[in-house]
């Protein structure tokens, strides 16, 4: 069976605030989505992601601004009103229907032939692999059943754009994992315009074309997987994308220096003041050269406090002896090489930089 | 797995458990068995004698009509305020849920005079009743406004309950899917409140069938026009008509006995439909 390829709508949101009480979940966002994209808006809880999500699919109004859905303004708070399917984190199937009943409700909504719902619904349920369950309640199927009931629902009615709110969230680790694939294929197949809101950095990078980043209800980076991984606009980005260490150092020319260390960053100089400003640099654990002897000025002195050999990359933890502690990642191969043990005196050695200034950071994870 | 020992537990288990059945039997069982005893002292043929009389039968049709009503308007109010209270923005909602709580703490005799000072024919709105000649006091409609008064907060009550514990994920759902307003009421709310209205419409129903104190006020207890069956057995007693009394309470008894029932029956129901949200 051949998936249906759906008309395909884009995204422009402009200066979007919205308040529920005293707390700003949303400050001034401007987003915009390619049609046929698959975005994540990735933050920590409280950003303002699923605000935003809520308010495109006209769950939510907005205090100022404007949301365009296919060119077409839309004005808040009218859900249904425009082609969006949704899915919920929690799926919010409706309890009393049947699977088939479930997702055939858009279709009986606006009253299509019977005939019609009935080869839709079919269709669908062989598409999502609901094969056997159309007699079913959502309280008779598995978390991943439900979850892809939610989904089937949602395109029932072929929408331009889907939505889906935290959608692995409530799964376990192994079944989130291979929808998470899966998710990506029906997009590459349907071509539908597809937003979803994630906490998990993960998830976004493995699965979205684009990664919208927020924080405080602002957007702080939108990019490609290897733009806001490997060009961080700001600290926020750096630390809530993957495990970083952070030094304090001061400018000195077209380095920084920390300790006894001297670090270079491309883009330095476009970051951070000039030379004696203070200044941070996060070095990835990656980025960190372990050497049993020292080698090199720039290098310092720590003691391996932790070692864990699990996963593809050996995680190791050292004390340098300033007191400040160190993560280091290591392939299995350089990690037999040089058998390190607990409390081994070694010499680490930053391959590379990102460095920012000074300046107070303002989030919550 | 070990369990821990709590009170009521070991030597005390047995002398709990005989107190609350002896406390059982005076409080409820014995009380219960009585109203048969005295229901048949005179005999069968003299029970259906006493529930024959033209005064009986009246009575049980108006305390019918009390129930109807009751039920009727509480089932629609009930879901309306809720709805109202739990799924909008109106202004009021917090008054609304506040008088839900006014039939509970006032007693019904306050609230048959309440009424009374509002409808009689002293009262504010009396006169104007009058000229356009409505008999609300003394009067079916004065039983049922006193009936309809008591019952308020039960359907109402419920599904507020209901709703705030469902949230309204499914019916944003709905919207989404291009349900309108009026689709996404009557296919997915009133399909998951529908257990908290029978529930609601069975607690409602228990109380409108016993209420005495307002609807004695409202109703002047006028005897074979205005007598609800629970004033009617009043009556009876305290003019030592014991078999009329009992005869006509046995029925009352045993319609509380099947609300108990149905009651317990809708819990177990309704838990089980509860469990299917989660």
């Amino acid at each position: 069976m051949t998936p249906r390829h759906h008309t395909q709508a884009g995204i422009r949101v402009r200066a979007v605030s919205r308040s529920f009480g005293g707390f700003q979940a949303l400050r001034d966002v401007d987003l915009d989505v390619r049609s046929g994209e698959l975005i994540a808006l990735l933050g920590p809880s409280g950003s303002g992601k699923t605000t935003l999500l809520r308010i495109i699919a006209g769950l939510e109004s907005h205090d100022t601004g404007s949301v365009e859905i296919a060119g077409r303004e839309t004005t808040g708070a009218d859900a249904g009103a425009h082609g969006i399917g949704f899915v919920f984190q929690h799926y919010a199937l409706f309890k009393h229907m049947t699977v088939a009943d479930n997702i055939g409700f858009a279709l009986r909504m606006r009253k299509a032939k019977k005939t019609l719902i009935a080869t839709r619904v079919a269709e669908l349920m062989a598409l999502f692999r609901l094969d056997g369950l159309a007699a079913r309640y959502p309280d008779e199927l598995s978390g991943g059943q439900r979850q892809r009931v939610a989904l089937a629902r949602a395109l029932a009615s072929e929408p331009e754009l889907l939505l889906l709110d935290e959608p692995f969230g409530a799964l376990d680790a192994r079944v989130r994992q291979e929808l998470r694939r899966w998710l990506r294929r029906l997009h590459d197949d349907l071509g539908v315009t597809t937003v979803f809101v994630t906490h998990d950095q993960e998830e976004a990078l493995e699965v979205a074309d684009r990664i919208v980043v927020m924080n405080a209800g602002r957007i702080e980076q939108v990019g490609t997987p290897e733009e806001v991984f490997g060009n961080p606009a700001n600290e926020f980005v750096m630390t809530f994308l993957g495990n970083v260490n952070v030094f304090h150092g001061r400018v000195e020319e077209d380095r920084i220096c920390v300790g006894g260390l001297a670090l270079t960053d491309p883009q330095l100089a476009t970051r951070v003041g000039g030379p004696g400003s203070v200044a941070k640099a996060y070095v990835r654990p990656y980025d960190i050269e372990v050497e049993p002897q020292r080698s090199s000025e720039s290098a310092v002195a720590a003691t391996v406090a932790f070692i864990n050999p699990v996963g593809s990359n050996v995680k190791v933890e050292l004390v340098t002896a300033d007191g400040e502690s160190v993560l280091v990642e290591l392939d299995r191969e350089r990690h037999r090489g040089l058998g390190l043990v607990r409390d081994q005196r070694v010499y680490l050695r930053p391959r590379a930089a990102t460095v920012f200034p000074n300046e107070g950071l303002d989030y919550s994870i | 797995m070990a369990r821990r020992s709590r009170p009521g537990e070991g030597a005390a288990r047995p002398v709990v458990i005989g107190v609350a059945v002896a406390w059982l039997a005076v409080a409820l069982a014995l009380p219960f068995a009585s109203v048969f005893v005295a229901a048949f002292a005179d005999g069968v043929p003299a029970f259906f004698a006493a529930l024959s009389t033209p005064e009986v039968r009246h009575a049980a049709l108006l305390t019918c009509l009390a129930v109807l009503s009751a039920l009727g308007f509480n089932v629609v109010f009930g879901v309306v305020a809720a709805y109202a209270v739990e799924r909008t923005r109106l202004p009021g909602r917090g008054v609304i849920l506040t008088l839900l709580d006014l039939p509970i703490a006032v007693s019904p005799v306050v609230a048959g005079l309440m009424f009374l000072l509002l409808y009689g024919r002293q009262g504010w709105f009396g006169p104007l009743l009058e000229t356009m000649d409505v008999r609300i006091v003394f009067a079916l409609p004065g039983i049922m406004l006193a009936t309809i008064f008591v019952t308020l907060p039960f359907v109402a009550k419920e599904v507020v309950a209901l709703l705030r514990e469902i949230g309204p994920a499914e019916e944003e759902a709905a919207r989404t899917l291009g349900a309108s307003k009026a689709q996404t009421f009557l296919h997915i709310v009133l399909p998951n409140i529908r257990w908290a209205v029978f529930y609601g419409s069975i607690l409602t129903a228990a109380r409108a069938l016993g209420e005495f104190g307002a609807v004695s006020v409202l109703s002047g207890n006028l005897i074979g026009k205005t007598q609800t069956m629970p004033l009617y057995i009043e009556q009876a007693y305290v003019n030592y008509q014991t078999t009329a009394a009992f005869a006509a309470a046995l029925p009352l008894t045993l319609l509380a006995v099947l609300t108990i029932v149905a009651q317990k029956a809708l819990a177990r129901l309704g838990r089980r439909n509860g469990k299917e949200s989660r």
